[in-house]
């Protein structure tokens, strides 16, 4: 799988536009290497998003204001207080009502031609290969590395391309897996830092930044504009501001990617 | 010795360094330990200077974002790592290795910006930037 792979297709295989999508998205259609059939390629997308919390939720609006055709979100639980700082699909006056519903109010307001498939149920080793398999890019925010690497097993063994974003304090680091081509995630670390916790410092702000550079890798995906992550992690650092690219390398002794590609 | 780094390379971090421990790296020395050549000549390789930096939350376990090191210019980067570890608080230390003194799977050594597999043998040059880190999963 490459980046340019995924974006392939003839003209016919992408849905075209009404008029108020041409509307809606003339100034992004502007841009360069997009163009209409860019916008088609958006439309034709599914995207799958794990979690929707201060990154995934974040990313969920970014891709429906850009015109994906359907996003399959997957978040169990309902809202607490505690989400409100960052999980800005959230309001507070449905505090103890579902994630998942309430995204689906938010994501519609703003585009109602959007497509969704919610699970109110958070990605494990049971629905993993079911939720994936319907998705053509996968993007991964959950805060449990168990949930994480559930994940890229059962990318890998589909090859689909999945955007790994996450956040820690003032901190963000950002890669895109490309299964047979680049790292996957238990290239990078096959087992979970012993220091993590459920509960981390999180401003909404950085994990809206990680979120709207996660859903530009999206975008970059499915249109095949640019260059994405692929073999790069980028991390970030808002308390001073900095930003770093670094070369991340497949592990050929990787348990989960060996043989692949 | 490790030391801290002077303060223009160091990072500005007043509010993080509020909420934080104190910088828990003390100096150990990093000279050669190494026994004499077997003909007994005494040869003392050149020390090179080995800027580490820390990030997410192996600095907050370290409780400062970078120290300075310098080492033989032939010391292996895990040995380089190990004593970083065995330099700091147990709370770091246990973040870099595990209980057998090797170097935990979940560290991520990145030189000079490029990731370093940690079972491939490496000897760091004069001026190296070495980062250590771990993965981090908020969401
Ligand atoms: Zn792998």
């Amino acid at each position: 799988m490459s980046d340019s792979n995924f974006s392939n297709g003839m003209e016919n295989d992408f849905p075209k536009l009404d008029a108020i999508e041409f509307a809606t998205y003339e100034w992004q259609m502007w841009a360069d290497g997009i163009g209409e059939l860019g916008q088609r390629k958006l439309k034709a997308a599914t995207v799958l998003i794990s979690r929707i919390g201060g990154v995934g939720g974040t990313v969920a609006y970014q891709l429906a204001a850009a015109g994906i055709g359907k996003l399959i979100l997957a978040h169990a639980g309902e809202i607490k207080p505690s989400d409100l700082n960052r999980q800005l699909l959230m309001t507070h006056d449905r505090i103890g009502q579902s994630r998942v519903e309430t995204a689906r109010a938010r994501l519609l307001a703003l585009n109602p031609r959007l497509i969704l498939e919610l699970h109110n149920e958070n990605i494990n080793a049971t629905n993993a290969q079911a939720l994936i398999k319907g998705a053509g890019v996968v993007v991964d925010c959950a805060p449990l590395f168990e949930e994480r690497f559930e994940m890229n097993r059962a990318i890998v063994r589909q090859c689909k391309p999945m955007v790994e974003c996450a956040m820690y304090e003032y901190e963000g680091s950002l890669t895109t897996i490309l299964p047979g081509v680049s790292p996957c995630l238990a290239c990078l670390s096959p087992v979970a830092p012993t220091a993590w916790r459920r509960e981390f410092p999180v401003f909404g702000a950085v994990a809206g930044t990680v979120a709207c550079l996660a859903a530009m890798e999206v975008i970059k995906l499915i249109t095949g504009v640019g260059e994405t992550l692929s073999g790069t992690m980028l991390t970030m650092d808002l308390a001073n501001m900095s930003f770093t690219k670094r070369k991340i390398h497949r592990n050929p002794n990787c348990s989960v990617c060996k043989g692949s590609g | 010795m490790i030391e801290k780094m002077p303060p223009q390379r160091q990072c500005k971090r007043s509010l993080r360094s509020a909420t934080m421990e104190p910088s828990c790296i003390r100096p150990v020395a990093v000279e050669s330990d190494r026994m004499s050549p077997p003909n007994g000549i005494s040869q003392r390789s050149s020390q090179v200077k080995v800027y580490v930096h820390f990030d997410s939350q192996v600095r907050r376990l370290a409780g400062c974002s970078n120290v300075t090191l310098d080492v033989d210019e032939d010391t292996p980067l895990l040995e380089v790592i190990q004593r970083v570890g065995n330099s700091g608080t147990g709370a770091l230390r246990s973040a870099l290795m595990d209980e057998h003194d090797s170097v935990r799977p979940s560290l991520l050594i990145f030189l000079n910006n490029e990731l370093v597999a940690k079972e491939k043998p490496c000897v760091l040059q004069d001026g190296a930037e070495l980062t250590l880190t771990t993965l981090i999963s908020g969401g």
